[in-house]
Order: C-alpha cells, then structure tokens, then sequence
C-alpha cells in the first residue's frame, strides 16, 4: 500500500514542518508517519470520527462570538499532531523561558522604577498612552516580583525555519486546558503511535502550575484556597476554565461569588465566607474591580485592588500584566533583553514596526503593501487589516487613520506560515501552522510545556491562524530524550480530574444553578410523558371505543405549560386533528411561549454549560444527547415522527436522575440538584392529578390508565392490583405509597432528607425550612385519602382538589425557604459618585 | 491666606445597603504654596477598613469599606489649610504651542515625562475634531501654551452659561460643546479636551474656591462646593493652573485637593455599593477664612 506520505506536496513559498527540501520526511516525523501507515488510511477515518464524537459528547467548545447562543460550537482538532524534535525543542524553551523572563522583568521596572523612562530606553508615549497601563496597580508589589506567573507565547515558523514570536499572552494566557484536552483525544485515539513516539508528558506543566499557585499564597502556614476566575459563560474559553478547574481541583468562581471584607477575599459558599489566598484570573485586568479599574464592568469584584495591595490575596497575573502583551512592545523587546538581562535575545520576533516614531511610520507608508496592519495597543479583540486586500478608497483611509494617530498602529511583515500535514478527507494536506507555547513560574524558576497548542488554518492558501476565524487545532509533540516516565502518563479523564475540593466552597450560585437545572429537567420529563401519552392516543388505535379522555389530557398538559384556554379547549380532538396538532407542536418547539418542552430544555442545557465543572462528564453527555435530540427535528407536520422523538428524549431524560445518583458524589452540588428535580416533580405531579381526577368526568377508566401511563407506574400497579384500575388504590400509589419513587411522598422523604443534611452546614441552626419540609411529609403520608375520594352531587371531587391544592401551595413555600437561605446571594451593585461644583 | 475647610457629602440610599466600598480623595495636597495644617477624616456609619496611600499621581487617596447595613452614608472632612501666594518664576521665553508635544516626546526627565501624560485620552476626556476646532481661534502663531490657555479660558467663559440643572456627572465633553452650558467639572473638561486636541498637555485640578458671601450677608453655612480647574503645562514655565467657570488663575483663594487625567482620577468620592436601589446625594462646602472663622468662634 502506498505510504500516506507519498503524496504530500508542501506549499511552495513556505517551510514544511515535515518534509525536508530534498524530498524525504525530517527525521522527528518518521516515527510517528510510520504509525499512521501501520494504522492506515481507513482505520484512521475510523478511529478519528469516534474522537471527534467524543470531542462533542464532552462538550469541548470554544465559543467565537461570544454569545450563549454560539457557546457550544465543537472545538475543531486534527489527528496528525504537530511534531518537534527534542534538541530543537531544547532551544525554544530556552528562548521561552527567556521571553518570561524579559517580560516580568518589564512590567517590574514599568510597574515600579520605570528606568526604561527615565533613561530614555522606551519611547515614553509607548506607555503613558497605553490603555493597558493601569496607574491604580502600580501600589501592588506581587511575591518575588513574579508579576508573571503563567504565560503564553504564539510562534510561528519563517520559510528559513526560524521560529518567531508573533505574539505574547500575558493577562490571561489561554490555551493550556485546550493543549492537554488534544493530548487526552489523540493518545487514546491512537495509543500506539503514542507509546512509540515516547512523547513528553504534560502532566508535569500542571503540577508546577498547581505548586507555584500554592506557594504565592500569602498564608505560608495554612492550606491555601486557590480559586479561578472566569469571567462566565460570554468568555471564549470558557470550556477551559472549567476544565482546568476540574484537572487543578481549584473552584471555579465568578466575580459575583467573591467578596472583599475588610482588605481580605472570601468565597461565598453555602458554609458561609471562606477565605481566599490566591485567584488565577481568567478576567482582564480593567474588568477585575469596578472600584478602582474600569468602572463600567459588572464583572468585577470591588476592593480586590485593596486586597491586593495590602497583600492579603495574591493574583496570578498581577493585575495590570497585560501591559506587557502591547503588541506595539515586539520592536523593543530585543533590545529590552539586552537593556534587562544583559543576554542576546534568543528568541526573535516577527519584523514589526511601531508607527508611532515617523521615519517608521513613513516606511510602512510607503511599503504598505507588503505589510499587515494591527492595532498599537492591547484591544480585546485583534484588528488586523491586509491592506493588498483593501479597495483603494479604503486604503486612503487606512493611511489617514495612521497618519492622524500614528501611535495606534503597528505594521508587520506578512509572513508565511510554515505548512504541516493536516488530515483531510483522508489523506494528509497541508495546511499553514502556528503554536502557542506556555511557560510557567516555579519556586526555583521557569518550566516550559512540553507541547503545546498548535494551531492550523483552514483552508490551505489561508494565512490566517486563529481560533477566532475558523481554524483548527493540533496536539504537538515533543519526542522525548530515552525513556518517558510513566508515572506522569495520563490515563483518563476519569483519574486526572480527581475533584480533591472540599464541598463547603460550593458558591451559591452554582448551587442555584444546579437547583434550577434538576427542575428543568424534571419539567422537561414529565412534559415529555404526557405528550407522549396524547401523542399515543392520537396515533395507535388503543381502545376501540375512541378516545374520550383526549380533552381531558390536552387540558392538563394546556395547564402544566400555561398555554391560553383557546388553544387547547378541542372537544373532538381526532377529529380536528389540525388544531390538536398545532397545540402540541406549540408545547413543544415554541420557545416564546416560557413553559414548555424546548424552553425546560433550553434553560436546562444552558445550566449545564454553566455549571459543568460540577457536574459527571456522563450527565454532561445526557445533556448533550438531549439538545443533539431536540435539533433532529422531527418533521412537525407528521405526529409519528413527533412521537418518536419524544420517545428518543425519553430515555435520556429518564437517565439523568439514575445518573445522577450514580455518578455524583453525594455531597451538596448533588443535593441541590436533586432537590430542584424533587420539588418539580411533586408539584407537578399533584397538577395533574388535580386536573384529572377533579373534575366532572365520565370516562374514568380511561383518564385513570393515561394516569399510570404518565405516572409511568402501569407495571407496579398491575402487579399489585389484577382487577381494572380504581381511584384510591391509584391515588395511594401516586401521592402516599413511600416505596414508589414516582410518588409525591417519596419526593418529599428525599427533599426533608436533603434539608437535614444541608442543617450540618456550619453556623445554620433549627431552620424554617426543616419545619416546613417536616410538616409537609407529615401532611401527605398522614393522609386519608379514601375520605376525599367520593365524589359529590355536582360530580367533582372538591376534598381531593383542595388537598392537591394544598400540597402544591405547602411545595412551593418550601422551594422559597430553600432559596431565601442558600441561594439568593446575588444582590446588584451601583456606583456612588459625588458632586462637583453643584453637578447634579 | 488660612481656611477652615469642611466638606460634608452625604448620601442617601432608597433602600437598605449592606455594603459600600469607596475610594475617598479629599485630603488636600501638600504644595510649595500650600500646608496641610491638619486634617481629619470620619466616616459614618464606622468602616470597617480606612486606609491611605497615595495615588500614581501623588495624591492623598482613602480606601474605605463599609460593612453594615445602613440607609445612609455620611463622609466629612475637615481640616486647615494654609495657601500661600504661588511662587512667581521669572516667565521664561516660552516654545510656541504647537512644539510642545514634540518637545515632551523627548523628554526625560520626571517633570516632562508626568506631564507627557496628559498629552492623551484619558477615561473620561478623548481629544476630538469639535474641540480641536473649537479650540484653533486661541492658537496664534508662536503663542506659548500659556497663551493660547489663557484666550482659551476667556472664550469658554463667555461662550458657556453656568448651569446646574444642565448636565451631570457623565455628560461627555461633546454634549457639553453643542449644549453651551454645564458646571465647573464640564468646562474643565471641555477645556482640557480642546488643549489636548491641539497639543498641549492639560490635568484636571480638584479642589475648593473661596467664595464671597452675598454683599451684606451672612455667609450660608455649606453654600461653598467642591471645585474643578484646569491645569496646563509648558515646557519653559512649567504648570499653570486656570478656572474657565471664573475665568481666573488659581490664587490663594484656591485650595487643591490633587489632580489627575481627569474628574475619574480624582473624583472626591467614588464607590460601588450592594443594594440599595436609587441614591441621593447631597454635599456642603464651607471654607471659612481664618479671621472670619475666629470671628464666629468668639461669637459663639
């Protein structure tokens, strides 16, 4: 068979990562091309399409607009990872370890002395102008002078082979979590070409990280609480942080659940403040503290430049670092090496010009074609503009822009990124690539990922490699010098994740998220069950006497998801099948219509995202099979589709609370999703009894069946039970029996369960909502229920509706005790300002 | 000239707040021509943290948190505060207005590169096109920063109308520019806008200004406010610092606080709270001559 490598033609114009000029494959490649033969091309299609099903089912995502709606788009990954060889691998370290070096050093003497002002090193304007300059942190003095802690370095490789630093990362370097997440997919993908390659570990990276972390704390003597910050789910990498909360075992927390007392931080937890030592941010340095940093930003937490500078909490990076990552700095940096350390630099960077100085401004001006033009100073957002790209109005303007405020541009070579083999529709293509490097801080000094996160364009002529615009991921491998260690391999996600947190640093508001996702879920199943049993009705011949008991359900399902009257108030649903249809397919798909099927789903999917770092990779995956469900879309006009999909979100649904029981550790993030799930489901248990069995009705027979059908208790009954069904022995299995899970008392044995255990909470005594919860169970399980059976001469049953009533109401309180003790913490924030000169 | 200086803000919440964490500049600076000759802050309710440093921009800032709940915030400071004329350096013959950015590009030392700052945006001031046009009538040719600073504070006094109920805190400078009317913290603005659009650095002063009681009266107790002004820099003569709502050059009647980019870098009072939904505000000046002061003491 012919060798995957044959047909591989590099881009001309370009350094090929694999192939050598003369042809053959450069010898770190070798190894691990022979394992894609041995593999072949067929097995790995194979292989790669099961990754990349995992890649979804475990939710890596990178979100690229920053919005909820785009937050779960698959991270993209290619097979084939980026190869390096160790002595060359030797060099980029050093140079890494350098760049971190050089760059602390300049944010050190910025920060502090600002030599490089003074003695007329920098061009001042370079700073003073610059945004990213932050004067309130200049009184933070962070341990050691580490401004830096963790760092991140984009190099790309130069048709000569010389790898350039194209950009540095120095507020929140990201990238990492993504790194050892491709390590995690491709190892297991391919095990042998792993084991063959003797790839460097990553493992070792994080537990420096982890180390250095600990150490900066500023209680030497205690057991440090590391938190970290992210700035929720608007954030690009937010995956990440969730992720490397999990792998490091720190909580992950946003502004809203810390807070500054006295110049301290503490964790809102459900245990009450918690004190917190060291934060790894994932937060820009202006959105840190609306107090003393950007105003306007409501992620913040106010006073941590306080906690900062009094040195009572320590934030890796300090908080103002993100000076350093100025792209308009890249010029300087080679002589700021030779300024700072006294060392050639050993890393050099991609030819870049500052306009801001007019003879360079001049000769990118005039050479404008030959260049991409960015912004000067750190944005959120890269602005890069090809100006061979641009009409020749639009160039005019560029150059206007640039002259009136020279000092906000940059100009950089286009450079032409070297090609690696990409997999592609089977066979190897090559496509332009870049790789983040990380460098961490240690107690003794600097330790380089092994690897790293190589990234590759889309298309092959695209020179364009971010994650912003499309482009893909690679793992990179190191080869390694002899024998790899084994006991830093990492086996699987199951066993690196080992979650060593304490549950008493479980914030409030993950906790209400995770109340909130058991009640959706729950909504969403018994939602599914009663359309599934009209949809049943309407589809299958069942009783051969019709169906009576039809307006009867689509009533109580009109109730349980607050739909208007009009809409389903059918007295001949079979026969006006048109209008039937279209009230289903209103509770099922309409999102505006807040209580129905898409919309539990909806909100229960979002919840999950949110609150993932705390919930099993296995109810992660339910979630996910629910929403790859949910957008099958069945063909609205058929209902036997409709009813199959239902059925296909019923087995999921059922999952999840079995799921959870298994798979969570009992502690309070599982109570309180439980919770949530047994709250929803008690209430809406006793609604629909109440809307079907209160009412006039002579079809009884038939509404008592579609109850043990929804009840999904046919089975037990029958067991018990060999007559046909009768009112009290089914209402005694569906509200009082304690040994039927489905039953409104069961739910409320678990839910006065959960209240005692979460009373051990520290500083919590004799609660409100114990006696509540206590009260409640009583009331149900006390019940006679053969007393309010008996219809009247009207035919209702008023004793029966007026304790389901009751119960309902007694439910909910409950609910607002749980959430007024441990869930409504959130308050908002405004800004106070005084008056000058009468302003108003 | 020595005052008795007391400022009295007061804020009012519509509902309960549990926490307020603030940054308080209210302590005057200590100048060639000004003494702080004591000064003493309280806060009420008690904070639970009061902490001084001084700012990038060598002012005296407070960090103050308070952790209880309360309906009401009350900030008082108080203190004496003894301003001398300002030193008169000989003027120097001065490099015209449109060479001093350049200039300041160059230089290193402490004094040109803290005034270079104030060359750029800040938070609260961008340089725009209206003011830099705005501004172009007061450039002569060969006029020195001062120059131009000075024909500039006369023409905002007379084309702007003081008006309190016509701006607030955060009316950006280009509102103020159409609208032809604001407060002191406005015209400071405005002006540092327009010198900053042409070239020439400009801060924003915070402070008091003594005022006359109406002929014949008493004067009110609180009547005074806080102040704002305008400093501007030149390379030969250094700082110079002009009030565009009075159209005069700081004095002894004048007692600074600090100064910063702009009202943000130095607002007497900024702070976050928890709760508490709407808030009112109310602040009393008084800043009392000594001789006057002593009068009323004996009075009493």
């Amino acid at each position: 068979m012919d060798n995957l490598e044959n047909g591989y033609v590099p881009l001309a114009g370009t350094y090929s990562e694999m192939a050598n000029p003369a042809g053959g494959v450069r010898p770190h490649w070798q190894t691990m091309l022979d394992q894609l033969n041995a593999y072949g091309a067929e097995n790995i299609t194979t292989r790669w399409n099961r990754a990349r099903r995992i890649i979804r089912q475990n939710g890596v995502t990178y979100n690229v607009s920053g919005t909820e709606s785009d937050a779960r788009r698959p991270w993209e990954l290619d097979p084939v990872p980026l190869m390096q060889s160790a002595d060359e691998w030797e060099k980029i370290s050093a140079g890494l370890i350098q760049r971190m070096r050089l760059l602390n050093a300049f944010l050190a003497d910025i920060y502090g002395p600002q030599t490089l002002l003074k003695d007329g090193i920098l061009p001042s304007e370079l700073i003073l102008a610059n945004p990213a300059f932050l004067r309130a942190c200049t009184p933070i003095q962070p341990p050691d002078g580490h401004y830096l802690t963790m760092m991140a370095v984009d190099l790309a490789r130069a048709p000569s082979g010389e790898l350039r630093v194209v950009k540095d990362q120095t507020q929140t370097p990201s990238g990492a979590g993504y790194a050892l997440e491709n390590r995690l997919i491709v190892s297991r993908t391919f095990p042998t070409m792993y084991r063959d390659c003797k790839v460097e570990r990553l493992a070792g990276f994080f537990a420096a990280l982890r180390d250095r972390l600990a150490e900066l704390s500023p209680r030497r003597n205690e057991n440090p609480r590391i938190v970290i910050l992210t700035p929720g789910m608007q954030s690009p990498s937010y995956f990440e942080h969730a992720y490397l909360s999990r792998y490091l075992g720190f909580p992950l927390v946003e502004g809203n659940d810390l807070t500054v007392r006295g110049n301290q931080v503490f964790l809102k937890t459900l245990g009450g403040l918690r004190q917190v030592d060291v934060i790894l941010r994932r937060q820009d340095d202006d959105d840190c503290d609306p107090l003393e940093l950007d105003p306007s930003s409501h992620l913040g937490i106010p006073g941590l430049v306080e906690a900062a500078v009094a040195g009572q909490v320590v934030i890796a990076n300090s908080l103002g670092s993100g000076l350093a990552e100025t792209p308009a700095l890249l010029p300087f940096y080679p002589m700021l090496c030779r300024r700072l350390l006294h060392e050639e630099p050993k890393l050099w960077t991609v030819p870049t010009w500052w306009c801001g100085q007019n003879l360079e401004m001049n000769q990118v001006i005039q050479n404008l074609d030959d260049f991409v033009i960015k912004r000067a100073f750190p944005e959120p957002k890269e602005h890069s503009v090809f100006p061979r790209q641009l009409l020749p109005e639009q160039r005019a303007q560029l150059i206007a822009h640039i002259k009136d405020d020279p000092k906000r541009y940059i100009a950089q070579k286009n450079l032409s990124l070297s090609t690696a083999p990409c997999w592609v529709d089977g066979k190897l293509v090559p496509r332009h690539s870049m790789l983040r490097a990380f460098v961490v801080a240690t107690r003794d000094g600097w330790k380089v990922m092994p690897g790293g996160l190589g990234r590759t364009s889309s298309k092959a002529d695209s020179t364009v490699v971010s994650m912003e615009r499309g482009g893909g991921s690679k793992d990179t491998w190191v080869l390694g010098r002899g024998e790899i260690k084994r006991i830093t391999l990492l086996p699987d996600s199951g066993s690196e994740a080992a979650p060593a947190r304490e549950e008493e640093n479980l914030s409030s508001r993950v906790a209400d998220n995770l109340f909130w996702l058991g009640r959706y879920i729950q909504r969403a199943e018994l939602q599914t069950r009663m359309l599934r049993t009209i949809l049943r009705r309407l589809t299958e011949e069942t009783q051969p006497d019709g169906t009576p008991e039809l307006p009867e359900l689509l009533r109580t399902l009109g109730v349980m998801t607050d739909q208007p009257p009009e809409r389903w108030k059918i007295a001949r649903p079979v026969e006006d099948m048109e209008r039937t249809r279209a009230f289903l397919c209103q509770v099922i798909f309409d999102t505006d219509q807040g209580n129905n099927l898409q919309a539990a789903l909806m909100s229960a999917g979002q919840i999950g995202a949110m609150v993932r770092d705390r919930i099993s990779m296995d109810t992660w995956r339910i979630l996910d099979r629910l929403d790859q469900e949910l957008h099958r879309t069945a063909c609205r006009e058929d209902l036997t589709e409709i009813a199959d999909m239902l059925d296909s979100l019923i087995v999921p649904l059922s999952a999840f609370s079995g799921l959870g029981f298994e798979s969570m550790t009992h502690g309070y993030a599982w109570r309180f999703m439980d919770m949530g799930f047994r709250l929803e489901r008690a209430v809406m248990s006793a609604m629909v009894i109440r809307e079907l069995l209160t009412a006039p009705d002579p079809y009884e027979v038939p509404v008592l069946d579609a109850m043990l059908e929804i009840g999904n208790c046919s089975i037990t009954y029958r067991s018990r039970y060999q007559n046909g069904v009768a009112v009290l022995p089914l209402l005694d299995l569906l509200i009082s029996d304690p040994t039927n899970p489905r039953s409104i008392a069961f739910q409320l044995k678990l839910i006065n369960e959960h209240v005692r255990e979460l009373s051990h909470l520290p500083r919590l005594g004799q609660l409100n909502e114990q006696i509540q919860s206590e009260k409640l169970l009583r009331f149900v399980e006390d019940f006679d229920l053969s007393l309010i059976t008996a219809f009247d001469e009207s035919g209702h049953r008023p004793k029966l509706a007026d304790f389901l009533q009751q119960v309902i109401d007694l439910v909910q309180e409950l609910s607002v005790l749980i959430n007024e003790r441990y869930l409504s913490h959130v308050q908002s924030t405004h800004k106070l300002s005084s008056l000058v000169g009468g302003a108003t | 000239m020595i005052y008795h200086l007391r400022h009295r803000t007061t804020f009012e919440y519509s509902t309960p707040v549990t926490f307020v964490y603030n940054v308080l500049r209210l302590k005057p600076r200590e100048l060639p021509w000004q003494s702080v000759r004591s000064s003493r802050l309280t806060v009420q309710p008690n904070p639970s943290v009061l902490s001084e440093r001084t700012d990038y921009f060598g002012n005296t800032c407070t960090y103050c948190s308070i952790e209880m709940t309360h309906d009401q915030m009350q900030v008082l400071m108080e203190s004496i505060v003894e301003v001398r004329p300002r030193p008169k350096r000989p003027p120097a013959a001065a490099s015209p207005w449109d060479t001093v950015r350049e200039r300041l590009r160059a230089v290193r030392s402490p004094e040109g590169l803290d005034a270079f700052q104030f060359c750029f945006n800040s938070g609260a001031v961008s340089r725009h096109r209206e003011t830099r046009d705005y501004c172009l009538p007061s450039c002569t040719q060969n006029a020195s920063a001062h120059e131009v600073a000075l024909r500039l504070m006369e023409r905002i006094h007379s084309d702007f109308v003081f008006d309190p109920t016509a701006t607030t805190v955060s009316t950006p400078v280009l509102e103020v520019l159409k609208k032809r009317r604001g407060v002191c913290q406005d015209f400071a603005h405005l002006m540092i806008s327009c010198l900053r659009s042409v070239g020439i650095p400009a801060r924003y002063n915070s402070g008091y200004i003594q005022t006359a009681p109406p002929p014949g009266k008493a004067r009110l107790e609180g009547a005074d406010a806080s102040h704002a002004w305008v400093g501007v820099y030149c390379p030969e003569n250094g700082w110079l610092d002009l009030d565009p709502t009075n159209n005069k050059v700081a004095d002894e009647q004048f007692i600074t606080i600090g100064w910063g980019r702009d009202y943000e870098d130095i607002s007497p009072v900024a702070g976050v709270m928890l709760g508490g939904g709407k808030h009112r505000v109310r602040a009393e000046v008084d800043m009392i001559p000594e001789t006057e002061f002593m009068q009323s003491q004996q009075q009493q």
